[in-house]
């Protein structure tokens, strides 16, 4: 869920709220902090302090977490 | 002089009885990730159970000059059980343990980035021009460390706007640091912690870590640096690091950091240094392979001379600047400490 949720603001960043970000935080703080999970908390934490400055650094995390994912 | 024992049983036991560290067991239930301030100095008493990014642990402070989002650093640790899951035939590996984890003792696993994240970051001659203690971040050098036996030679000759930050010579290293009083008596310090590399996880090629101590002497600009690092097993990865009296090209890219004298910035953070001469040791270049259970290691050196003095003890995972350019995405290695400890005599 949260994973797409980095999806749709990759796709329409005005889609997306910082209430929605910041909530999506707060869920991946209970879940382990494994490499997957760490992509996840550093594309929110670029989108929340960075907004569209840092779109290719969000893209490359979500690459990440999808390689991870998959290997 | 290292001494070495490997650790019995599958509950890490502590490593030295004397121990001037605070909080060399992470047990305050801080988890940071991904980003933090350098230096950020929080009241180390009540800091318990913050976890997530912008976040420290108790008496440990933050350092990376790999800015990775505002002006945030890369933060690349995991915690995990020291009670390992037992599997028969060795010690066994140590879980992963989770944010919201009870309090206890843990161990520290510190891997790098495979990233150079942003342009501010692909610039090897960054801080140019910025030695001694400062407070503007985006004068830290991006290299932490150079060599002379790889893909350049920085010791003898200097880094450049032009120098590629893809040459192999060239490490960014992040550390956690602790500030230390030296006691006024104190002639020799031991230092020293529990160490591994994991065989599921180990140093990819020319990355290295390990424990630095350092000594500062401010109005002179000089840091004195007394080290051990691991790497990877390759005899490609046995090339030298920089040692004894630095060059003036040199210093200034060798050791950067936050200034172990602890002084703080407006804001409470500590400021950051760079040296204009640098005296180093290395007592230690150690092969990963022999480190895949954990074993203790430990070094001593005599201290700079004088009274109020202090010195920094500091965790590090140096990533070599070809591994960061590439971003490959693959396994940056992992480097595990428990309980390392600071002894003075």
């Amino acid at each position: 869920m949260i994973y797409e949720l980095i999806k749709t603001w990759i796709d329409n960043p005005a889609s997306v709220t910082l209430n929605e970000i910041e909530s999506a935080q707060q869920q991946m703080l209970t879940q382990l902090p494994t490499g997957p999970n760490l992509c996840l908390i550093a594309a929110l934490s670029l989108i929340e302090n960075n907004g569209v400055d840092a779109i290719e650094n969000v893209r490359k995390r979500i690459r990440k977490y999808e390689q991870e994912n998959n290997s | 002089m290292s001494v070495v024992s490997a650790a019995r049983g599958l509950f890490l036991a502590d490593t030295n009885s004397t121990n001037n560290l605070a909080n060399s067991k992470y047990e305050k239930g801080n988890y940071p990730v991904w980003t933090s301030f350098n230096g950020y100095t929080p009241t180390d008493a009540s800091y318990t159970n913050n976890v997530g990014t912008w976040k420290t642990f108790a008496f440990w402070r933050h350092y990376s000059p790999l800015y990775n989002d505002s002006y945030g650093s890369y933060v690349g640790n995991h915690m995990l059980n020291r009670v390992a899951d037992h599997n028969g035939t060795s010690r066994g590996e140590n879980a992963l343990l989770g944010f919201d984890a009870s309090i206890q003792p843990r161990i520290i696993k510190m891997f790098g980035s495979e990233d150079l994240f942003f342009n501010i970051n692909n610039n090897a001659d960054r801080g140019n021009g910025t030695t001694g203690q400062f407070t503007n971040q985006n004068s830290s050098r991006i290299v932490s460390n150079a060599g002379s036996s790889l893909g350049g030679d920085f010791i003898n000759n200097a880094i450049t706007s032009s120098t590629s930050m893809s040459n192999t010579s060239l490490w960014c290293r992040k550390d956690w640091t602790q500030i230390l009083d030296i006691p006024d008596n104190a002639t020799t310090v031991k230092f020293g912690a529990q160490i591994k590399v994991g065989a599921n996880d180990k140093l990819k090629i020319y990355n290295f870590a390990g424990i630095y101590c350092a000594e500062d002497n401010v109005s002179t600009k000089t840091r004195t640096v007394n080290y051990f690092r691991i790497r990877h097993t390759s005899a490609a990865s046995n090339y030298s690091l920089p040692t004894g009296t630095l060059s003036a090209s040199a210093s200034p890219y060798n050791w950067t950091g936050l200034v172990s004298t602890g002084e703080e910035d407006s804001n409470g953070n500590i400021k950051l240094f760079t040296p204009v001469s640098t005296v180093v040791t290395e007592h230690a270049s150690l092969n990963q392979n022999d480190y895949e259970e954990f074993k203790t290691v430990e070094y001593s050196f005599t201290l700079q001379s004088g009274t109020s003095r202090k010195m920094s003890f500091n965790l590090f995972f140096a990533e070599n600047a070809y591994n960061l350019a590439q971003e490959a995405g693959d396994l940056t290695g992992g480097f595990q400490v428990y309980d390392p400890f600071v002894e003075f005599s």
